[in-house]
């Protein structure tokens, strides 16, 4: 039972060292064949969020173009979401670097990189090619009686600090140019952060705040919405109506924008790199890719590698500066230790360690005591106590609420927390109370070979590739649950290797683990 | 508005749309079948298939798939308890206790009837009264949205059976698992121990793979639970039409209740099957037998689930704001096909709209069929050796969980969330409140503090949508435990009597 538990326990460090021999494997790139008949496999273009985001469309619709000037392989959008980017980037950093993986990134990704401390990240990438970007704008709704600037200003003035701006996450790059075009302006606001853009314009069109600051394409959605603010130098062409930051009088917001590219890893060879700088030249100049942008706000252009990364660097400093300013920027520990970076480090060990002893401790008097056959569930409270205690060490290190956020980044864990330690130690009383004898439940043996069986399983699967480690685990387990029908089972698992190989493989894309062995031999696949 | 509904079916009932909706329900049907595959991404992979169509067709197999994806993930609850979506942890529940009792067959039945009627249910709100929904959504405040998901996360006091205690702690185990990444407010990581995949938190599919599917495998090879159905004692029980005629009332229940809470963005079908089921089993004559694999308890489910697909559609199209997942991957196929969703889309291209609705009521149709047809087929998986099936359920959760995302860890965690549910069903801990906790938990927590952003803590009590809600949501939790201690009471007082 313990040892499920411990198990349980330790899936994170696994996890974590399974994704360095990920990292070390892709490290060792194996030889590339030669870049004349590049690309021979479908290139992926990775997006960092979620379908259904800007730049998920960019993405799309730059697959869908491409495919004029490469017939030979399609262009595969592959949405890996979360950390503001992170899942993406090191995604892409796996992988080797022979052009294959391409990522779909914008100037968010660096805000969102520096806010969490992974500005490693943005060395680590080739930042290859910017191809658009559109200006932030200010978004109201006219319906509310906020028809102009001036009347936001005006609605700003009268309600204190309490005029409300509804817009992406906090420290992403919305919130920056929030923040400086307030200051500009000399005007309080409060930012609300929404996960997604549809949602903050849902709350402006039911009246829940004030302004809404996003892309321009966002208020073709109703005519209630007024664009009453451009932080670009000039009027943009789809919307004339719309004054700049400038002609309203406010200085230094011609140039809150946020831009769209590709990036790599670095270290894809130049001539492959040449080839998609031509590619994506192409492609910027294709009159059905113009077409597509047209009344869109968007401005359209491609840049070269060494403007695009100097552009990026730019953007890093403005991006430390006031995310520092702001006081959001956080100092991360070293990723070398599991632990580092989470407050006291040494005293939340201790703590780890004096809990496993004391839970060693339980099990063995609980074992010798007449609550022996109640064991088990005893100690899934403990374990369960225990882990709630780490928890709420772990709580400390977080950001203390703020002036902004009263409630905080611990605040609603340490409230699960709270309902937690007294339930458990209730359930416990409960048992303790109750001294009945519980059935005594049988070990049960095939279940923990089975586990055993399907453990090592997942475990080798990196290492032999999926199709081999499958071919040896189906008949292996099968004979386990002793089921002897050799023709069957031989059956069963040729069909299950294949059709999991064609519809994930082929068709959806997956990549299934090739294996360490077989990559060194050779990918005949 | 009748006139255009009319020529936008007779337009679908040609051979170009027909041939899309009945190859979407299809696809979809097998996309929401498969652990690992959610409506959207199954809507997102078909998207570079539709450029070459026109817009109008392009949507309509589009939104098949996600019609057909919606239903699907309640077959595999039904026949091996691994729900396919997070919506259809609630037909698990019934579902799959009418499979083990060879009821196979009726909940399979029900789940298809049911859905089909629920979702052309919610495509009819859709068609008339889209518009006045619309602007009850978009009003909806985040100290709403926060009471409802606290009235949702009253819901548990139904799934509970005797046992509150058990389920609420489950539930804060799963509003815990939930707080694992970045803390969508401030962008901080929390638990996370920096390993890079956790901090998107831990993904619910690897999750559902492993408490449904993988305990079950567990649970069963444990006690050597290897035997096995025969065909013609379950595959002849095929609900009647009197069978489905009893059940009207929770259909048209959770029909509503799945379009009602659809509209709001970012609810969805979860929240809807779970309040429609503890709101059926309030209602009925015998809500002893939820849990037990109640029928009613399928079409509570299942109900809500499809009845929502209409109701994420109302902000999609009038508004252009995705209620669902699936609805944020259309908005992206519509901008692919230089489409605006929103009001000026009624006004330039009616003709696009009403023949989208006309589709979906079409395809709710074909789904019948294909479902009806379908069922005589899944049912055999019934009657698989069960170590076959068990091997194979294995490694559907392993290639299931690494589709999400390729990735070995959520592997890991799914094998990790396997031996979890395992340990929950060996001491009688249920499983489903865990499900409700990991979709809840953000919700809550993003829209407590939104609101207190917004307006102070007082909010809650000051709006009064809110404070009824949150009332409700007291009420309904506590109720069951007062009325069980009574009972109790009455109990040990009866018992003190007789041996007086």
């Amino acid at each position: 039972m313990r040892l499920f538990l411990l198990f349980l326990l330790s899936l994170a460090p696994p996890g974590l060292s399974l994704s360095v021999a990920a990292d070390t494997l892709g490290q060792t790139d194996r030889a590339l064949p030669d870049s004349a008949d590049f690309p021979r496999q479908p290139l992926r273009i990775i997006v960092y969020t979620s379908p259904g985001g800007l730049i998920d469309f960019t993405a799309r619709r730059f697959a869908e173009v491409a495919r004029k000037y490469v017939p030979e392989q399609p262009f595969v959008v592959i949405n890996r979401p979360g950390g503001g980017g992170i899942v993406a980037f090191e995604e892409v950093l796996q992988q080797p670097a022979d052009g294959y993986n391409m990522l779909a990134v914008t100037r968010s990704n660096v805000s969102k990189l520096i806010a969490t401390g992974r500005d490693d990240l943005i060395e680590r990438v080739d930042w290859h090619s910017y191809i658009m970007e559109n200006a932030h704008v200010v978004i109201t709704n006219a319906e509310r009686g906020l028809g102009s600037w001036p009347e936001v200003l005006e609605h700003a003035r009268r309600s204190g600090d309490r005029q409300l701006w509804l817009g992406a996450d906090i420290g992403g790059v919305k919130h920056v140019s929030g923040v400086k075009m307030a200051r500009q302006a000399g005007m309080e606001m409060r930012w609300i952060p929404y996960s997604s853009g549809g949602q903050a314009i849902a709350a402006l069109m039911g009246n829940l705040g004030s302004v809404y600051l996003g892309n321009p394409r966002d208020a073709m959605i109703s005519d209630d919405l007024r664009i009453v603010a451009v932080a670009a130098p000039q009027r943009l062409a789809a919307f004339p109506d719309a004054p700049t930051f400038t002609e309203l009088g406010v200085p230094g917001l011609e140039n809150e924008h946020i831009w769209r590219g590709f990036a790599f890893r670095k270290g894809v060879p130049e001539d492959r790199r040449a080839w998609f700088a031509d590619l994506i030249e192409k492609v910027s100049q294709d009159p059905d890719w113009i077409a597509s942008w047209e009344s869109e706000g968007v401005s359209l252009g491609y840049r070269g590698s060494s403007e695009f990364t100097r552009m990026v660097e730019r953007d890093a400093e403005e991006f430390s500066f006031y995310l520092r300013e702001m006081g959001l920027l956080r100092e991360r520990g070293s990723r070398e230790s599991l632990l580092a970076g989470i407050g006291e480090a040494p005293a939340l060990q201790f703590l780890q360690a004096l809990l496993v002893v004391v839970n060693i401790i339980l099990a063995i008097a609980l074992l010798r005591s007449s609550f022996r056959e109640r064991f088990g569930e005893l100690m899934v409270l403990s374990v369960v106590l225990s882990l709630a205690i780490v928890f709420y060490a772990m709580t400390e290190a977080l950001p203390p609420p703020s002036p902004v956020d009263t409630v905080g980044a611990r605040g609603v864990p340490r409230l699960w927390l709270y309902l937690l330690l007294p339930l458990a130690l209730y359930q416990s009383f409960l048992i303790l109370r109750e001294r009945r004898k519980g059935k005594p439940k049988k070990k049960p043996l095939l279940l923990f070979s089975f586990l055993g069986f399907m453990t090592s399983y997942v475990l080798l699967i990196p290492i032999l590739g999926y199709l081999l480690a499958s071919l040896i685990y189906m008949p292996g387990v099968l004979w386990l649950l002793k089921y002897r029908h050799p023709w069957v089972i031989a059956a069963v698992t040729g069909s299950w290797v294949a059709f999991s190989y064609i519809v994930f493989q082929r068709m959806l894309y997956v990549d299934l683990p090739a294996g360490v062995l077989l990559r060194q031999v050779s990918m005949p696949w | 508005m009748l006139e255009l509904l009319l020529s936008g079916i007779g337009a679908t009932l040609t051979w170009g749309p027909l041939i899309a909706i009945v190859g979407g329900i299809v696809l979809g049907i097998m996309v929401g079948a498969m652990p690992g595959l959610s409506p959207s991404m199954g809507v997102a992979l078909l998207v570079p298939f539709t450029y070459g169509m026109s817009p109008v067709l392009a949507l309509i197999l589009l939104v098949a798939i996600y019609i057909g994806a919606s239903y699907g993930g309640s077959i595999t609850a039904i026949t091996i308890n691994a729900p396919g979506t997070a919506s259809a942890v609630v037909t698990a529940i019934d579902g799959y206790a009418m499979t083990r009792q060879g009821r196979a067959a009726s909940a399979l039945g029900i789940s298809i009837v049911v859905s089909s009627v629920a979702g052309i249910f919610g495509t009819l709100v859709l068609i008339f009264f889209s518009v006045p929904l619309a602007a009850v959504a978009v009003g909806f405040h985040p100290a709403e949205y926060f009471a409802m998901a606290v009235f949702g996360l009253a819901t548990i006091a139904s799934l509970a059976g005797a046992n509150w205690l058990k389920a609420f702690m489950a539930a804060i185990l799963g509003l815990l698992i939930n707080t694992v990444g970045t803390d969508p407010i401030s962008g901080a990581e929390r638990f996370t121990f920096d390993v890079t995949p956790l901090s998107d938190g831990f993904l619910l599919i690897p999750a559902l793979i492993g408490l449904f599917a993988l305990s079950e495998v567990f649970a069963a090879v444990e006690k050597r639970r290897f035997k096995v159905a025969r065909l013609d004692s379950v595959g002849d029980k095929w609900p009647t039409l009197r069978d489905y005629w009893a059940l009207k009332f929770v259909t048209l229940r959770s029909s509503i209740i799945g379009t009602v809470i659809g509209i709001f963005p970012g609810a969805g079908a979860t929240i809807a099957s779970f309040i429609s089921y503890d709101f059926s089993r309030r209602l009925s004559k015998s809500p002893e037998a939820y849990g037990q694999g109640s029928a009613e308890g399928v079409a509570a489910a299942e109900g809500a689930n499809s009845g929502s697909v209409g109701g994420a559609m109302v902000p999609l199209l009038t508004l252009g704001i995705p209620g669902s997942a699936t609805t944020a991957v259309l908005i992206g196929a519509m901008m692919i096909h230089k489409l605006t969703p929103g009001p000026q889309l009624f006004l330039s291209s009616p003709e696009l709209i009403y023949g989208i609705f006309a589709a979906m009521l079409v395809a709710n149709i074909v789904l019948l069929v294909v479902g009806l047809a379908g069922s005589r087929l899944w049912i055999k998986v019934t009657v698989v050796p069960k170590k076959v099936l068990f091997t194979l359920i294995t490694m559907m959760a392993v290639v299931g969980s690494f589709a999400v995302r390729n990735s070995m860890f959520d592997v890991l965690c799914c094998l990790g969330f396997g031996i979890l549910g395992w340990v929950m069903r060996r001491y009688d801990y249920p499983l489903a409140p865990v499900i409700l906790g990991m979709v809840l938990g953000s919700i809550a927590e993003t829209n407590f503090r939104r609101a207190i952003m917004m307006d102070g803590a007082g909010v809650f009590l000051s709006r009064p949508v809110s404070a009824t809600m949150l009332a409700l949501a007291i009420l309904s939790f506590a109720l069951p435990l007062i009325t069980a201690r009574r009972a109790r009471r009455r109990k040990a007082r009866e018992e003190a009597i007789q041996q007086a």
